[in-house]
Order: structure tokens, then C-alpha cells, then sequence
């Protein structure tokens, strides 16, 4: 049997004032198991502790049960007394008889019994506690990025920067994402690639960055500070020979849409997405090429001077080891296609937010001339539609995608900055620009720069000659309105991309309704996943605008570089176990894990845990119709027997 | 013979309700003194069994507290709690037991009034329904 | 012997002599006319044993589990081959459910299913033969003919007609899943199931007073000696150690005997009213969005214990509250390990 002490502290008259706590000594010294009971004024305090130690030395005890204050307040301080006195930590327990009882009670014979069946109960958890260690598991000290857009792009170079090894994996041709594309940026309107481009370079000369374009996550195993990826990286058919010449290009008889100025202009089967593209190389695409067959067209090879054309490059795939992983997988525009009204497909000079910043790119199609996509005309008349695909729960989506309001005020503010005598509207539901420095931007839109802002959707859209027609609803006037527009744009709903479900299920990390990454908690862990060791950065978790998804990927890189900094990482051990000759493998408890530690050995027909992903919280145990699965130091057999005491 | 005070076992989460409770406690608000609490991790860490189990050693009343929805610590642990518990309400009352034997709140971490609130009312309601004798195990007693 | 018992006895001789199954599980006559019994058959010769008639009551899925559990005896090489047996239309529940549950995968079984027009509770009809004191243990067979409504009994050149209402087990009338849902034969004509559960009995106990409720089941549950009959009979109740018979302490070796003796346990041996009812309610509680009401629980019970009462009471909450309804979908994550947002939070303050 357990030899248990009980140290009853007064806090001073915190709690003897209103406890007996000479008579909760009396009774609880009969208790069985109850071989040293006293109380004393101050139980934190140095001569309190030292209580704890020589009690256990000189009675030879090996459970201590502590009566105080809240758990939150001194249970590591007792713990660590117990095991200065030799005990494992997890033999000392607190019975909070402070907050929960002397504290809220006046009565003081009743809030003594009560601080007795509290006591009771403890020694009864006590009595059954077993010794645990903390669970420690080594860390791979490199890290993982998944995406190199601007927030996968800030979380390598802040994880490089505090001395570790980024591997950084990016499934298009150049890393930058979306905001290489963009024109200027709100609210200070500085231009896009000026202050992108530097932090592209400096990835590419990182020493501790190792730089993956093309490539993809296959698969991943393991768990916190031990994943294993399988990476594959796609062939580019240009080795790192090339100089940029740019020979190939003009020889090369293939055409395709260029997805980097989002159609509106025509690239060759080799090019370079943009002249700032890092890594600098020219890329094959392989879709549009005549079939990387020598004897069908070799133009390109011929035309290399340096021999940087391989026809024969293999996908490659490599596994490595990380001991954590950020996703940073960006986003995509909402299909449009899909609200037909607006007839984006239709008609040439509708077009999405992204390609207005190509427009009013310096380096884009129209060498940042605003002219419209159909007849090259600078047009005069804009309508700029806003939350298209947003905030509309019956046909589309439900949530507010968040940077519209503000690059929607940029792009007609850039708009009359190009086209002084044009008139631009804007159609909106509300103006959100909330935001360091965005009212003020917002309010410049209006003030200064005349943007007319029209409270109200619009219902159609229809060509008229040259003109495209816009029929909407003016809401605070209380009219119908129509403008003979020469361009509308439409600020589209910004939804996760579609490879970012597929990576999900392989990181096992959960998604939430629309299909964004989760955050452990909404609040108070927001960029960190419920797979403990994987993290958050962008706009892959919800529409973030620049800062945001800058501070994000700041914010997971010092997770990661927290992790990484430990040699071993310690796990609290209060994990479930299954006892597998009981367990009959019914699954029930690895569906209500939402850490994935639970897996079925389907072979033995066993569910099995794993130590280092389980949190503790026991909801399987709770489950578990047979009770194999049991939370340690808290069992049924403990509650069992501490219910049978405390009552 | 003094009027009956019920015994009531109080099932708290670590991270809501027992952190509301001490909440309550630091701010000295006054509760009556008939709950024993019994801090577990998570609300959904409460069988059923449990509750069972305190009825049938005496307890007049059970409550189970834990994070509001959405506010879980172990993201829905409380969301699995209440399919079961009110499987097990209905079963209760099926067999004559009272509903409000076994009580079930959300209390948050900052709502210590709230906390205070439970616990009175749990306390008054059982009161009123004066002591369990159904499921209590004979022979149990002072 | 009728058209479907000759097809099964066919059909499993085939199996067997192909050494297609490891054995087959059936039913054969009982000790008397009205009883059958289940009956294992392992060699071609013995398949003339097989009957089908309706006093087929037992669940057999119930079997497999049992077979799943038995140890495999040291030096003997594990059967691959299937294990045949006859199904009928509720019993398949059972078996969805196990699949579902992991407890049995598909290829292990050979099912045999018939369609069934409900199944003699032969408790209720030896009642009402004895008291028309007829001696049913004297009656050949071919004396008793089952149809449509009646069941008549040919008795010293007599013919007494019962109502064949008054006999079937309670669980028939109501059947929503005559024909069996998962089989790899299926043997008889397709029989119409009910419109609906019929919740009646359950309802008039809701009807009553708490305090009624009370007496009603303290009646009840004081007449359970704890044989767990119930929870052996169950095809769902399958655990290797079952919850309330030990709380699963942790025993190292430096646990001593006392603290073993003294362990926590949710129930304690001594059969009275607040461990039967703990049993019964903790079995209901494990049972929830999985018992798929066989019955076999009420049948079995030596105390008459009307325990479908409870399954009934439990199926129709789960229904209402959940919208869930247990062995029907292999693909159905359990009940207790799902949630709804909008699961029903009213009772919580």
C-alpha cells in the first residue's frame, strides 16, 4: 500500500480562516494510507517545501498529496519538491481547497467537510497514480516550407535566419506566388516586385536554404520533430546551364495562355515566367512542347548555345527529414464561371482583380498602360464589382475574403492616377478597410481621387457595342442604375488552392468548412495546426492580405525555430494507453482523435497510440465501451475509487 | 434534525470550467458548499459511467461542466460529451430517475459569476428534489 | 419439408463438399415441436439436420463472434476458408453492424439469408398450449402448420387455430428488415416490412409518472439475478473484458494484494437494484447507435426481464435525436464518435 503524506497549508488564513484545517488534519491523519499528516502556514514558501522533502526521507513516502491552492498555481512547484525528495514527480497531486473551496464558502464546518472530501478523493488519485517520465522525442533540426509565396518565402528566410536548415519546396516554375503578379500595393502603394523581389533573391542565396521549384509533397510520415517527406520534383528540361539568353524562346514554335499575366497575353512551350524569376532559368513546359522529341522539333536545342536543353530529365523524388513543416500554400481566384450574370467568360473586357494588376503592371501586357483586353482602347468608363463570390451563402461563398475593399480602392485610385479624365465605380456591400493606414486609403480613393462608390450589387452584365453594359442598384438613393461601362472588374472570392486539400489529407492536418487550413485555436493558436510540429502561413488558412501573411510566416517561422532550438522534446506523459487484451479494435476512439495518435493495427485488431501526438485529453477513454483505452493517473478504476471516498 | 443538504459530485474540465471556478474564487464570490469538484482534462473525458457511478454511491446529484462549444481546448471534445450525455439523460429519466439528478453546463474560463450561478441553482434544484434514494447503494452512509 | 429448408440443406452440401466453408451454422429441430435450436454443421452427412421453420429464433451472427474469440488450439494451422450461416432479415443488422465495427469483415462470412415472415415466440405459445392443456411435447411436426395469420394445431384429431399475432416474438410485427441486407444467397420470397417502428410500449412507460417509471423498473431489475445471459447472447456485446467487471487498474509489481482487493470497479458482485440497474443502463449506454434491437437480450433472460423495452427506448432516441439508425451502412462511423454541431444542447445550462 501507498505511504502517503498530506500537507495541509493555511495560505496564511487564506484557507484556515475558513477551513478547521487542525480538524481536516486530525481525520485525514486516520485516513489509510495516510502515514504523515500535518498542516503549516505557507506550503509554497521554502520551509513548506522542504516539509515535503525530509517527510518523504524520513517516513519513507512514496505519495504526496499537497492541500492548497489551485493546481495552476503551484502543482510544478510541489511536483519538483517531491522529486528534490526522491519520488517521481507524478506521485504528488494537489487538492485545491482554496479557489474551489475556502475562498467561495463562509460556512466554516461545512467548507471544512467539503476540504476533507476533497483531500479524500485526491489520496484515492494518488493511491493509484503510477510514476511516469515525460516522453521525449529527438528533433530533426531542418524545417520545411510548402509553398514559396510571400508568406512561405518570409517563414524560410526567419527559420534560415535563426540557424537552421529550410528546405523550401514550390510546385511552380518561380517562387514570388500572387504577389509577384500584383501592380502596387495598398496602402502605401509601393511597387509590388521592388520590395518582393530583394527577399527572392535572398532566398536564392541563402546558404542554409535549399531552394525546390517544381516540386511537390508525395507523401509524409512521422510525427513532431521526425517527419518523413517524399518530395517530388517535376522535370524542367533546363538545367542550371542556362543563361538567359533567351535564344530558345524566339526559335520556339509552340504557343500557349501565360498564366503568370493570367491570359492576357501568349508565351512559347520555354519560357520564363517573369524576368525577376527565381531560380533565373528558363523552363520547358512540357504540356505545350511539340513532345520533347528530338526528331519531331529540336529548335530550341539547337538554338542553346550552351547545351541547357535536356529532352530527357526524369521526374525526380527525394525523401528527406524535417522536425517541422509550414504550410504556405497560398490561394486561388473563385472560378467565375460560375456566376454566369457577370459574364466573365463571355465578354473580353470583364476581367478579375488579378489581371487589372497585370494591366497596371509596369512589366505587364500593356506595360502599365491601362488599356482593355479587347481592342487595346484606354478605357474611359470602369466598373469595379466587389464581393464577387463572397459573402453570398445561398449560391457561393459565405465568408468575407477580406483584401477586396482595400485593392479595389487601389485599383481605382491607380486607375484615375493612369487615367485622370476616366470615371471609375465602384459597386459594393460594405467597405471594410479595417487596417493600419487603409481607412485613411480608402478615404484618398473617394476624396482625391473622385472614385465613385456605389452602395449596391449588380444584377446583369451585357455588351452593348463597345460598351458593356452594367445594370445595377444604386441602395441608398434607391435606383436603379446603369452604366455604359469600357471595363469592369471583378473582385472575385479568394478560395484555398485546389492542391492544398490533397496536401492537407497527407499532412493529416484538418481543413475547416470552405475548405481553409485550420488553426489549432482561433485565437490563441493561430498558426499553429492540431498535428502538433506543423504550422500556418498565409493565406492557405484564411484571405490575408501582405502584412498579415508576412507576420504569419514570421509568426510560424519562431514556432518552428522553437521547436527546432531543443535537442529532444518533452511531452507531458498523462497519455492514454490501450490495454490490448482488452481492446477489440472497434475504431470508435480513432475516429474522435483530433490528433490523429490513434491508429488501427488492423492485423491485430488493436487500436494503438501514439505517445508523442496524444494530448491527453481522454475523450476515446470516455468512448471506449470496454475500457481498454485509459488515460494514465486519471483511470476509471482512480475516478471509480475516488467517488467511492469522496461521497 | 437539520434541514437536507444534498451531496453533489461536480465533473470539471481543466481548462473552462475549473479555471472558471477558480475564477470565482479569486473573486470571492460565495457559492454554496455542497459540490465536490473533480478536475479531469476534458469534458469529454466524463463517461457516462461516471455519472452512474456517483449516483450509485450516494451522490443526490451529478454535474458536468466543460467549455462551451467551440471553445474546446481539445478542439470537440465537449461536442463527443454531449451526444453521450444526453443519451444518458434520456435513459435516466426512462428508468424514473429526475432530470435534474445529472446537470450539464458550459462554463468558460472568464465566467466565474456564471460558475457561481450552476452551482447554486444544481444545489437548489437537487435540494428541492430532496435525498436520492433510487440508485443509491444500500448500506451506504455517514 | 419445406421448399427453403430443402434449398438450404442443398446449398450447404454443395458448400461443404466443395470444402468451400469451414462448417456451417444453422438451425435444427429442438427437444420439442416448438423449439429449434442452432446447430453446427460440419460434414455433408449431418446437413440433413438443417430445418427452416418458425421457431428459428436465435441470432446466429452471434456465433461468429464467439468463433472469432475462440484461441486457435496450439499446432493448428488457421482456417482461411469462410464460415457459412444462415441470416435472417433483422439478424443481418447484426452483421452490418460488426462489419462496420471492424468485428467481422465480409469474406469471413458465407451468408445463407431468408426471408423471413416473422419467428414463434415459443415461450407465449407453450403458455397458451398449456392452457388449453394441450401437450405440445407429445405433438409430430407435421401436427403444427404455420400460415399467413394462424398457427394451427392439429391435437388428439382436434384443430385449435391461435392467432399467429398472440405467438410471433415481439420484435416481428414491426419489422422493418425482413428480408436479409447482406447476403451471398438469398432463399425465400420477399417479404413487405412494416411502414414503421411501432414505439408503443416504449411510449407508455414515457406516459407515466417519474415515480411510476421507477416502481415500473425497480419491479423489473430487482428480478435480475446478474447471469448476464443478456450480455452473453448479444452479438454487439462483444468486448473480451467487459467494462464494469473490473475499472482496469494499473497492476505493477509492486501493486500489493490490499490495494488489488481494493480496486476501483464499477460494480460490485452483490445483485441489488443500484448494481442491476447500473448493469443494465451502462449495457444501454454501450449499446447506443449499436444495439439494432435482435431481441435476443429479452428472449434469453430466465427472469423475464423485457429488456427490449430499454433497446427499443434506445433505438428510438437515437433515431430521433441523431437521425442514426445502426446496421444499416458498413461505411457508418459509429454514433459516439461522430458529432453534429447541431446535435440537441437544449438540457445543457
Amino acid at each position: 500500500m501507498k505511504r502517503n503524506g498530506v500537507f495541509v497549508c493555511n495560505c496564511g488564513v487564506n484557507i484556515a480562516g475558513t477551513v478547521y484545517v487542525d480538524k481536516v488534519v486530525d481525520e485525514i491523519a486516520h485516513y489509510p494510507s495516510v502515514k504523515h499528516c500535518e498542516f503549516y502556514d505557507y506550503m509554497c514558501s521554502d520551509p513548506g517545501q522542504k516539509k515535503i522533502e525530509d517527510a518523504i526521507k524520513e517516513k519513507n513516502l512514496d505519495g504526496i498529496i499537497v492541500a492548497c491552492c489551485s493546481p495552476t498555481l503551484h502543482e510544478e512547484t510541489f511536483r519538483s519538491a517531491t522529486e528534490r525528495g526522491g519520488l517521481n514527480k507524478y506521485s504528488c497531486e494537489i487538492a485545491n481547497i482554496r479557489e474551489q473551496c475556502s475562498w467561495v464558502h463562509k460556512d466554516r464546518e461545512k467548507a471544512t467537510e467539503k476540504a476533507k472530501s476533497i483531500i479524500r478523493g485526491i489520496i484515492e488519485k494518488v493511491n493509484l497514480n503510477e510514476d511516469l517520465d515525460p516522453i521525449k522525442v529527438p528533433v530533426t533540426k531542418r524545417a520545411l516550407v510548402i509553398g514559396a509565396g510571400v508568406s512561405g518565402i518570409q517563414s524560410a528566410l526567419d527559420i534560415a535566419d535563426s540557424g537552421y536548415e529550410v528546405l523550401l519546396v514550390e510546385k511552380s516554375p518561380t517562387i514570388g506566388g500572387h504577389m509577384a503578379q500584383l501592380s502596387e500595393t495598398f496602402p502605401t502603394l509601393d511597387c509590388s516586385q521592388c520590395i518582393l523581389t530583394p527577399k527572392m533573391v535572398a532566398v536564392s542565396r541563402h546558404p542554409r536554404i535549399k531552394l525546390m521549384t517544381m516540386s511537390e509533397v508525395v507523401d509524409v510520415k512521422g510525427y513532431v520533430g521526425n517527419f518523413q517527406v517524399t518530395i517530388k520534383e517535376h522535370p524542367r528540361y533546363v538545367t542550371d546551364d542556362c543563361n538567359l539568353c533567351g535564344d530558345c524562346v524566339k526559335v520556339c514554335p509552340q504557343v500557349t495562355v501565360n498564366e503568370f499575366d493570367r491570359g492576357l497575353t501568349l508565351r512559347r512551350a520555354i519560357y520564363i515566367p517573369f524576368p525577376q524569376a527565381v531560380p533565373a532559368k528558363y523552363v520547358l513546359d512540357d504540356q505545350t512542347c511539340l513532345g520533347l522529341n528530338p526528331l519531331r522539333c529540336d529548335k530550341c536545342e539547337k538554338a542553346c548555345d550552351v547545351g541547357a536543353i535536356d529532352y530527357d530529365m526524369q521526374p525526380k523524388f527525394l525523401t528527406e527529414h524535417f522536425g517541422s513543416i509550414v504550410v504556405a500554400t497560398g490561394y486561388d481566384l473563385y472560378d467565375i464561371s460560375q456566376i454566369p450574370e457577370y459574364g466573365y467568360d463571355t465578354y473580353e473586357d470583364v476581367i478579375d482583380g488579378l489581371q487589372f494588376e497585370r494591366l497596371l503592371s509596369a512589366s505587364g501586357p500593356t506595360k502599365g498602360e491601362v488599356r482593355r483586353p479587347s481592342d487595346g482602347k484606354v478605357p474611359k468608363e470602369v466598373v469595379f464589382i466587389k464581393c464577387v463570390g463572397s459573402r453570398d451563402p445561398e449560391s457561393h461563398h459565405p465568408y468575407c475574403s477580406k483584401i477586396c475593399c482595400m485593392y479595389t480602392g487601389k485599383h481605382a485610385m491607380l486607375y484615375k492616377h493612369h487615367v485622370p479624365e476616366g470615371q471609375a465605380y465602384v459597386f459594393y456591400m460594405d467597405i471594410r478597410s479595417a487596417g493600419k493606414d487603409y481607412e485613411e486609403f480608402i478615404q484618398r480613393a473617394t476624396e482625391e481621387d473622385r472614385v465613385m462608390y456605389i452602395r449596391g450589387r449588380v444584377s446583369k452584365i451585357y455588351r452593348e457595342g463597345e460598351k458593356i453594359m452594367v445594370w445595377g442598384v444604386d441602395t441608398i438613393a434607391g435606383k436603379k442604375v446603369e452604366i455604359a461601362a469600357d471595363l469592369v472588374v471583378l473582385a472575385t472570392a479568394i478560395v484555398p488552392r485546389e492542391e492544398t486539400i490533397e496536401l492537407a489529407k497527407k499532412l493529416r492536418i484538418p481543413m475547416g468548412p470552405n475548405n481553409f487550413l485550420k488553426e489549432a485555436h482561433p485565437k490563441l493558436r493561430p498558426v499553429e495546426t492540431l498535428s502538433a510540429g506543423i504550422y500556418l502561413a498565409g493565406a492557405a488558412q484564411a484571405p490575408k492580405d501582405i502584412p498579415e501573411t508576412v507576420a504569419q510566416g514570421s509568426g510560424a517561422s519562431s514556432k518552428v525555430a522553437g521547436l527546432l532550438s531543443a535537442d529532444e522534446l518533452t511531452h507531458e506523459p498523462t497519455v492514454v494507453r490501450i490495454k490490448v487484451e482488452e481492446c477489440n479494435g472497434c475504431g470508435i476512439c480513432v475516429n474522435i482523435c483530433p490528433y490523429e495518435a490513434l491508429t488501427l493495427d488492423k492485423e491485430k485488431g488493436v487500436a494503438v497510440v501514439n505517445d508523442v501526438l496524444c494530448e491527453g485529453c481522454g475523450t476515446c477513454a470516455a468512448a471506449c465501451p470496454s475500457g481498454a483505452s485509459q488515460l494514465r493517473n486519471l483511470t476509471d478504476a482512480q475516478i471509480a475509487k475516488m467517488l467511492k471516498e469522496m461521497l | 434534525m437539520s434541514e437536507f443538504e444534498p451531496k453533489i459530485v461536480a465533473f470539471l474540465c481543466k481548462w473552462c470550467s475549473s479555471a472558471g471556478a477558480d475564477l470565482a474564487g479569486v473573486s470571492r464570490l460565495e457559492y454554496k458548499p455542497n459540490v465536490i469538484p473533480i478536475r479531469v482534462m476534458c469534458s469529454g473525458r466524463v463517461d457516462p459511467l461516471f455519472v452512474l457511478k456517483a449516483l450509485k454511491e450516494g451522490a443526490d446529484g451529478v454535474l458536468v461542466s466543460g467549455c462551451h462549444p467551440g471553445d474546446c481546448h481539445y478542439v470537440q471534445g465537449n461536442m463527443f460529451a454531449r451526444r453521450r450525455f444526453i443519451i444518458l439523460k434520456k435513459l435516466l429519466e426512462f428508468v424514473g430517475i429526475h432530470p435534474d439528478r445529472f446537470q450539464v453546463s458550459w462554463v468558460s474560463a472568464s465566467e466565474g459569476t456564471k460558475f457561481t450561478k450552476v452551482i447554486d441553482d444544481v444545489v437548489e434544484s437537487v435540494k428541492a428534489l430532496g435525498p436520492q434514494t433510487k440508485f443509491k447503494k444500500v448500506g451506504i452512509d455517514e | 419439408m419445406n421448399e427453403i429448408e430443402a434449398a438450404i440443406q442443398d446449398k450447404v452440401r454443395s458448400l461443404l463438399e466443395a470444402e468451400k466453408i469451414q462448417f456451417f451454422i444453422g438451425y435444427e429441430k429442438g427437444s420439442d415441436p416448438i423449439h429449434s435450436a442452432p446447430c453446427f454443421v460440419k460434414e455433408p452427412k449431418d446437413v440433413e439436420r438443417l430445418v427452416w421453420d418458425p421457431f428459428c429464433a436465435h441470432n446466429l451472427v452471434t456465433f461468429i463472434i464467439d468463433e472469432k474469440k475462440r484461441e486457435l488450439p496450439r499446432g493448428e494451422e488457421p482456417d482461411s476458408r469462410p464460415i457459412g450461416l444462415l441470416v435472417k432479415g433483422c439478424d443481418s443488422k447484426a452483421m452490418i453492424q460488426l462489419m462496420s465495427e471492424n468485428k467481422i469483415a465480409r469474406e469471413e462470412v458465407y451468408i445463407i439469408g431468408v426471408c423471413c415472415n416473422g419467428v414463434i415466440d415459443s415461450t407465449k405459445l407453450e403458455k397458451i398450449l398449456t392452457e388449453k392443456s394441450i401437450d405440445f411435447e407429445a405433438l409430430a411436426e407435421s401436427d403444427i402448420q404455420v400460415d399467413k395469420d394462424s398457427v394451427v394445431i392439429k391435437y388428439k384429431k382436434e384443430k385449435v387455430s391461435i392467432a399467429k399475432k398472440r405467438v410471433l416474438l415481439d420484435k416481428c410485427p414491426d419489422c422493418m428488415s425482413p428480408n436479409t441486407l447482406v447476403y451471398d444467397d438469398l432463399l425465400g420470397d420477399s417479404v413487405e416490412p412494416a411502414d414503421s417502428r411501432d414505439y408503443t410500449s416504449v411510449e407508455e412507460i414515457e406516459a407515466l409518472s417519474l415515480d411510476k417509471r421507477w416502481e415500473f423498473w425497480k419491479k423489473l431489475l430487482t428480478r435480475c439475478i446478474r447471469c448476464s445471459a443478456c450480455r452473453n447472447i448479444c452479438p454487439i456485446c462483444y468486448c473480451k473484458e467487459c467494462a464494469v467487471d473490473s475499472a482496469h487498474q494499473v497492476i505493477t509489481p509492486k501493486t500489493t494484494y490490499q490495494e488489488k482487493a481494493n480496486k476501483g470497479t464499477w460494480i460490485e458482485q452483490t445483485v441489488d437494484l443500484p448494481e442491476n440497474l447500473f448493469f443494465h443502463l451502462t449495457r444501454m449506454l454501450h449499446m447506443a447507435g449499436r444495439c439494432i434491437n435482435c431481441g435476443e437480450c429479452e428472449r434469453v433472460c430466465p427472469m423475464n426481464i423485457p429488456l427490449s423495452l430499454l433497446t427499443r427506448k434506445l433505438e428510438k432516441e437515437v433515431k430521433e435525436l441523431f437521425g442514426y439508425e445502426p446496421g444499416k451502412d458498413v461505411d457508418a462511423k459509429p454514433l459516439m464518435s461522430t458529432f453534429e454541431e447541431d446535435d440537441p444542447g437544449d438540457f445543457i445550462k
